[in-house]
């Protein structure tokens, strides 16, 4: 009994650890900023939007939300569907070929993103596309293309290799065989690796800062226009932050199962 | 006119020969099962034929054309798979007909021949159901459905039962002999089951690492193999095989304390030399012939026969059929055969005539 | 004929295109980095670009500020692993039970793993604020004084790795969860039916059976350690007095604060050695010859 008491607490506070400070900055969104910066802090306060009336007055704040809602579906779709081509040839080859090629690709993501970035910027600058949202697509892309493939592939891999066999025998040519049996069968496989991309562009915030302009900057460059006009503006901040990841803890509870698996991808197999 | 020819093909995946030079005819109409245990090169040389497999040399040809170097989808042929490799997001209506939409039928013909396919194999009522909703034998019923609807020149069954509880196999087995002999099309059988192979075969192909070791009707199998491979693989419980020497220059054999005439075989053996002899356990319990004594170790007890496991004098252990009474452990009884049962193979395993 | 059959193998058509445009755009971009390197070139006099070998390498051995920031990337990576594995290995271990809930915990221990990370250090920024945040006040409630959390160069980066471990901690737990959970049980009862108290069961059949899980994640938790950004970006910007400044926080400043983008591709591209000699290191410690592939 004292043990299972002990437990029960143990595992209190271990939830209080991981959420108490994602709960303190939605609760502060509500408050006033007086009842933010009260010490005490004040835990029963009557809410207010006002907060979220400042964050939806700020153009920039909306602007941003619309490139980082644009440059991530654009670039997660590109990603994915190159990826899924490239990952259904991966996925039928022997597995000397396949392992090599998995490992160039994983290498891939273990360089530093200022690696790829700054020569990116400086050609950028020179043909004037700072300010392009194709820009930051194009580089998305580039970045979620190696993920995506070897997502894919440990997808495509849990479908029999039996099923392309009856397929080639039935008459299907290797891209029917790719379009009619494998992308239906990985179809909860391919959205998960849709939302994971995007779950990845949407936070992702080096690139964006180096890369973006005054009329591409994403939502966790905008944010940070908050931190520097006279001070922090906590309350319209909190607010913004709230805005920022409700969407991506949402499509995060429903890729749950997937999560742990697309972050571990690459190591598991090196 | 043979409806499948096999020449010489040969394949091997690095260091393994997979297929040693393999030649195979295979009649218009005839079930030809291809037999062997795991890893014998059976399946590789199905998938050779339906084009799955890239072979190293040899050719393949089906009706009049070598299809050698065509890909599977213009060979004609159909497959059925051992997991039964049905497309898991369509329906059974949509995995029947999938062969036909690839080559661009039109969609009324192919709704009536899939509802023809249907009828026969009496799945109608699970038309619309998706695989995972079915049951092992309705799936393979389906896959065979699928094969079925495009009326190929030949049939392929990639060890189509093996994943099924035993009595289920035994009904679709039966289910496959009647389809054959109602549509009379060719079809090529893998499977390790030697029952299967001795039930729906016109022919069997028996293979060993690569090699075939002996082609022919169910029946010359069992009672003239050409090896003691051939001899060991068909028959349940397997043949018994005992060391014997020559004697009486040439006229007979010394097993143990047994003296057995071989004179009825072609082939004359000089005095001394060591073969084998092989006798099946169902040729064991004879009413006279020569004798062995058996010490009896276990009893296995079927109802309408027995098998009795023990040890002759020799030390070789030997197992026999017994119809009449159930010896126990420790009892010593006395087995007959008549020496015309037996075969005889040489030290490499080679039947001798 | 396997030759021709394998050659015209149409399922190469589906990766090789992908995997030529990959090659050729690492490779095109790793030459042009290097070449960058070797030159002295800077954003703010574009085309005016002269060779000058070596000397944006041998710049990086004699600067004290690479050479701290080096020392604080190792430190910082060290600890975030080590704490993060520990704390991680832990809390699996204490929840290494059935109970009622267990599904929910999962999917709370997933929010601090998706939460974009300029939300988290904005998050634990404002919790550490000296005067009106909460970790000051919490410390109050037990009589500690109050800490300059951000404001002071001796503190400032373990304030950060704080807020680091807090966020990928539970992604330790979660991996090594799935690790434990997919493990086999009747090892675990042989070792008990054969005499072992619990200690002995975890310590010598359960821990061997995560090892490779925790491998895994201790690789992967310190190659994002080595290249951690944001919080640092966001909580501190590398002050107070370059106490948090990592060498990737300082590629970036020398990139895009001083614009000397040669020497900043220097720097990022001893960064990726020495990235991959830890890597490689690390590797050969954790999956020693045995065949543990």
């Amino acid at each position: 009994m004292a043990r299972r008491a002990l437990f029960c607490v143990g595992l209190l506070l271990l939830l209080l650890a991981v959420l108490f400070p994602l709960y303190w900055v939605v609760v502060t969104s509500f408050k006033t900023t007086r009842d933010a910066f009260a010490i005490p802090p004040v835990w029963l306060f009557s809410p207010t939007l006002d907060n979220y009336r400042t964050v939806f007055a700020n153009r920039g704040f909306l602007s941003a939300f619309a490139n980082s809602f644009i440059i991530s579906i654009l670039s997660s779709a590109l990603a994915v569907a190159i990826g899924s081509i490239a990952a259904y040839g991966l996925a039928q080859q022997p597995a000397e070929l396949r392992r090599s090629k998995e490992k160039f690709i994983l290498s891939l993501r273990i360089a530093p993103a200022l690696l790829f970035v700054i020569p990116m910027y400086y050609l950028a600058t020179r043909i004037g596309a700072l300010n392009k949202h194709w820009l930051l697509i194009a580089a998305y892309a580039f970045v979620n293309v190696p993920f995506a493939i070897s997502l894919l592939i440990t997808f495509f891999d849990d479908i029999p290799k039996e099923l392309r066999d009856a397929a080639r025998v039935d008459g299907a040519r290797e891209f029917r065989v790719f379009w009619h049996v494998y992308l239906p069968a990985a179809r909860g496989g391919i959205v998960a690796t849709l939302i994971l991309c995007v779950l990845f562009t949407w936070n992702e915030f080096f690139v964006a800062l180096v890369l973006t302009g005054r009329d591409t900057q994403t939502l966790p460059v905008s944010i940070t226009s908050f931190l520097t006009f006279q001070g922090i503006q906590w309350g319209a901040l909190t607010a913004a932050a709230t805005l920022i990841m409700l969407p991506m803890i949402v499509l995060g509870v429903l890729v749950q199962g997937q999560i742990v698996r697309g972050m571990t991808l690459g190591s598991v197999k090196g | 006119m043979a409806q499948l020819s096999i020449r010489s093909v040969s394949k091997s995946y690095g260091a393994v020969q997979v297929l040693d030079d393999v030649s195979v005819e295979v009649e218009e109409g005839s079930f030809v099962v291809l037999l062997g245990p795991s890893g014998c090169g059976k399946s590789t040389l199905l998938h050779a034929v339906a084009g799955l497999n890239p072979i190293d040399s040899g050719t393949i040809v089906i009706g009049d054309r070598n299809v050698t170097n065509l890909p599977a989808r213009d060979r004609d042929v159909a497959m059925v798979f051992q997991s039964y490799a049905l497309y898991p997001t369509m329906t059974v209506a949509q995995n029947i007909a999938f062969p036909l939409k690839m080559r661009g039928l039109d969609r009324r013909t192919s709704d009536e021949k899939v509802a023809g396919v249907a009828r026969l194999l009496q799945i109608e009522p699970l038309m619309s159901r998706l695989p995972r909703e079915l049951s092992g034998g309705q799936r393979q019923r389906v896959a065979i459905g699928r094969a079925l609807v495009r009326d190929p020149r030949l049939f392929l069954f990639d060890e189509p039962l093996s994943n099924l509880d035993a009595a289920l196999r035994t009904e679709l087995r039966a289910e496959i002999k009647r389809l054959h002999q109602s549509i009379r099309r060719t079809m090529v059988y893998v499977t390790h089951d030697q029952t299967e192979a001795l039930t729906l075969a016109d022919k069997i192909v028996v293979l060993k690492a690569g090699k075939i070791e002996q082609t022919g009707t169910p029946l010359s199998l069992y009672d003239d193999p050409d090896n003691a491979f051939v001899a060991g693989f068909i028959g349940t419980p397997r043949m018994n095989f005992l060391k014997a020497t020559v004697a009486d220059d040439g006229k007979a054999l010394l097993a143990g304390e047994a003296r057995v005439d071989i004179t009825h075989l072609a082939t004359r053996l000089e005095n001394g030399r060591a073969v084998t002899l092989g006798i099946r356990p169902e040729h064991l319990d004879e009413k006279d012939g020569v004798t062995l004594s058996l010490s009896v170790d276990v009893t296995e007890r079927l109802g309408s026969t027995s098998y009795v496991h023990g040890a002759l004098a020799s030390g070789e252990s030997v197992v026999a059929e017994r119809r009449e009474d159930q010896p126990g452990f420790g009892e010593t009884i006395t087995l007959r055969f008549q020496p015309t049962r037996a075969r005889v193979f040489d030290g490499e395993g080679s039947r001798i005539r | 004929m396997s030759t021709v059959a394998t050659a015209s193998d149409p399922t190469r058509h589906f990766f090789q295109p992908v995997i030529v445009c990959l090659t050729v755009a690492s490779v095109a971009l790793t030459l042009f980095v290097i070449w960058i390197s070797l030159h002295d070139l800077s954003l703010m006099r574009a085309g005016r670009e002269k060779f000058v070998g070596l000397d944006n390498y041998i710049r990086f051995l004699g600067d004290p500020r690479a050479m701290a920031a080096l020392w604080r990337t190792v430190l910082f990576t060290t600890l975030a692993t080590v704490i993060e594995i520990a704390l991680g290995l832990a809390v699996v271990l204490f929840l290494d039970r059935n109970f009622a809930m267990k599904r929910l915990v999962r999917t709370l221990l997933l929010v601090p793993i998706i939460m974009t990370p300029v939300v988290v250090g904005l998050t634990w920024r404002f919790l550490f604020d000296s005067a009106t945040g909460m970790a000051n006040y919490l410390l109050s409630l037990v009589g500690i004084a109050q800490v300059d959390w951000l404001g002071s160069p001796r503190i400032a980066l373990f304030a950060v790795l704080i807020a680091d471990i807090w966020q990928w901690t539970p992604f330790v737990i979660l991996l090594v969860m799935a690790a434990l959970e997919s493990a086999p049980t009747d090892p675990l009862n042989a070792a008990r039916v054969d005499g072992a108290r619990e200690w002995q069961v975890t310590w010598y059949v359960l821990l061997p059976m995560l090892r490779r899980a925790l491998a895994i994640v201790a690789l992967i938790r310190a190659i994002d350690s080595i290249k951690a950004f944001d919080l640092f970006y966001i909580m501190t910007r590398g002050g107070p007095a370059l106490s948090t400044e990592t060498l990737n926080y300082y590629g970036y400043i020398v990139a895009f604060t001083n614009f000397d983008i040669s020497y900043s591709l220097a720097i990022a591209i001893i960064l990726t050695i020495f990235t991959n000699v830890a890597l490689l290191t690390m590797y050969s410690v954790l999956f020693p010859k045995t065949g543990d592939r």
